[in-house]
């Protein structure tokens, strides 16, 4: 099965950090996909009548920084996964990914 | 209440499990280098687990469990080996080590340490001495943190027989004194490429099973390509390494394509390439290059060779776009370095692809007058394919029916006879237009 975890803090984790937990997913060999995401961002809000407002990102004091998509065997595995991630204080949303060949492997 | 108790504990067992699956197979290796000996570590690991799954219900997953799970093996060895009245000197020492250890953080271990650990641990599961059955049932047990149950469901194979053959493996390396290294630089290819194989062999027994029979199937070839890119990272500098993962990546990118929901296989022409999985074909890619990258002036091994003709296929948006002279000349070099009659087949079958069916026949023809492949149905199967393209019509059912006696699957056996039926039908039509 496939997770995604998607890392929320206050302040930006220490990079340092967070490469250490992806080299530790891949030398586990569990790790399909890792990315940092900019601090600003867009929000496009599209309407049900078609139309589409697109505005900055409001810049709120908890954002999601970092993504990771994880091979695990179930969801206690990318619970513990998110568990290791060496950052002082945060929220990680673990999500299993339900489309393509994660839905049945 | 009880309901809401035993969910509880459930994924408290869970909890365990998953750290059980992250961290048994560097407990093992850590413990095997501090005893010298597989077997022996394997089961101190086991007791460690027995601990955690008593404690950490109560106590909840310490912060850092392996470091946890080492320590409290390595204590339960030393009171094992002090309630045996003589503690032998080996053991001994062991034991005096432990308590100088005790005040340091065990988790400092040094994270090469535990690599060059789990390498050893690698080798010494896949040795030559082990039969190639109980090398993959041992790999997946010290190294996949697989239970000797979902190994035996994996294999299809009684629960008893796995476990006889892992208990005989660990006292076969006892016997035959394997050491606890990394072979040396004279042994080293060979030990490596038997890794490799017992890699391949996890990957292919997921593969080779039809979607939906059996779930831990799928799961099997999920585990290979994790202990393939595990073994990346422990030997980066092995072009045949990556070259295997890039091979697992590009065919476990087709598993959701290969066959119907009613688990009929679908050829690769026919399948729904929007269902090949992006991800690993990317990652595929990726493994390929670095393969690549490392060769220099050494040329592709028949990992990489397989890897690059998958990839052909992997990276084509549609079965037109297919480079098939690449294929013939990735299938040419493959030929060459490992001589093989199944080889020729697919390159036989490329070559009609690139070139048209009479060079393939051509191709084929010369392999039956080797006479190679006499029980293999596939060479009438692609022989018929081709004398029906080139409208030899008569000849391909005869081919078709003699494939069709020939193979031990019943679904092809039906779509053979099928295919002949066609060709005699073709036949009669093309003889009775005939002047």
């Amino acid at each position: 099965m496939r997770y995604l975890l998607l890392l929320t803090t206050d302040s930006a984790p220490p990079s340092a950090a967070l490469q250490r937990f992806t080299v530790e997913l891949i030398q586990a060999g569990v790790l399909l996909a890792g990315e940092l995401l900019a601090v600003d961002g867009l929000l496009v809000e599209l309407g049900a009548d078609g139309s589409c407002r697109v505005a900055v990102a409001p810049i709120a004091d908890a954002r999601a920084n970092a993504l990771w998509i994880v091979q695990a065997s179930d969801r206690a595995e990318a619970v513990e996964w998110a568990r290791r991630l060496p950052v002082d204080r945060g929220r990680v949303e673990v999500r299993r990914i339900v489309s393509g060949a994660a839905a049945e492997a | 209440m009880a309901e809401a108790q035993d969910v509880t504990a459930d994924e408290a067992r869970r909890a365990v499990e998953a750290v059980w699956r992250i961290e048994s197979g560097k407990l093992v290796a850590g413990l095997a280098r501090w005893t010298g000996d597989v077997g022996l570590a394997e089961e101190l690991a086991q007791d460690a687990l027995v601990a955690a799954l008593e404690q950490w219900p109560e106590t909840g997953v310490p912060r850092t469990p392996g470091a946890w799970l080492t320590t409290v093996a390595k204590r339960r060895a030393i009171d094992g080996w002090r309630r045996r009245e003589r503690l032998d000197e080996r053991y001994a020492a062991l034991a005096r080590d432990l308590e100088q250890q005790d005040d340091d953080d065990p988790a400092a271990a040094v994270d090469e340490e535990i690599q060059d650990d789990l390498l050893r641990l690698v080798f010494v599961s896949c040795h030559p001495v082990l039969a190639p059955g109980a090398r993959v049932a041992l790999t997946l047990k010290l190294l996949g943190g697989l239970t000797t149950d979902e190994i035996a469901r994996a294999f299809l194979v009684p629960v008893p027989t796995i476990a006889q053959r892992i208990v005989r493996a660990k006292r076969t390396l006892t016997a035959a004194h394997v050491p606890f290294a990394v072979p040396d630089r004279a042994d080293y290819p060979e030990r490596l490429s038997s890794v490799l194989e017992v890699v391949y062999l996890i990957f292919n027994e997921g593969y080779s099973a039809t979607a939906g029979d059996d779930w831990m199937r799928p799961d099997l070839c999920q585990e290979a390509l994790r202990l393939g890119r595990v073994l990346a990272e422990l030997t980066p500098r092995e072009p045949e390494v990556h070259g295997l993962v890039a091979l697992m990546e590009f065919q476990a990118s087709r598993l959701p394509a290969r066959a119907t929901a009613e688990g009929e296989p679908i050829l690769l022409q026919d399948q729904d390439r929007t269902r090949w999985d992006r991800i690993l074909i990317g990652r595929g890619v990726a493994a390929l290059d670095r393969a690549d990258r490392l060769l220099g002036a050494r040329g592709r091994g028949p990992y990489a060779l397989q890897a690059a003709i998958a990839a052909c296929h992997a990276t084509a948006p549609a079965p037109g776009d297919t480079d098939w002279e690449e294929i013939v000349a990735l299938y040419g070099a493959l030929a060459a370095l490992r001589p093989s009659a199944v080889v020729e087949l697919n390159r036989a079958v490329a070559v009609s692809m690139a070139s048209g069916p009479e060079a393939g026949l051509e191709v084929v023809d010369r392999l039956v007058d080797d006479g190679a492949l006499e029980s293999y149905h596939l060479l009438p199967s692609v022989r018929a394919d081709l004398l029906f393209k080139v409208g030899r019509h008569a000849e391909a059912e005869i081919e078709f029916e003699r494939a069709a006696s020939m193979t031990a699957n019943g679904r092809e056996r039906t779509l053979l006879l099928a295919r002949a039926a066609d060709a005699a039908e073709a036949a009669a039509a093309s003889s009775g237009s005939a002047p």
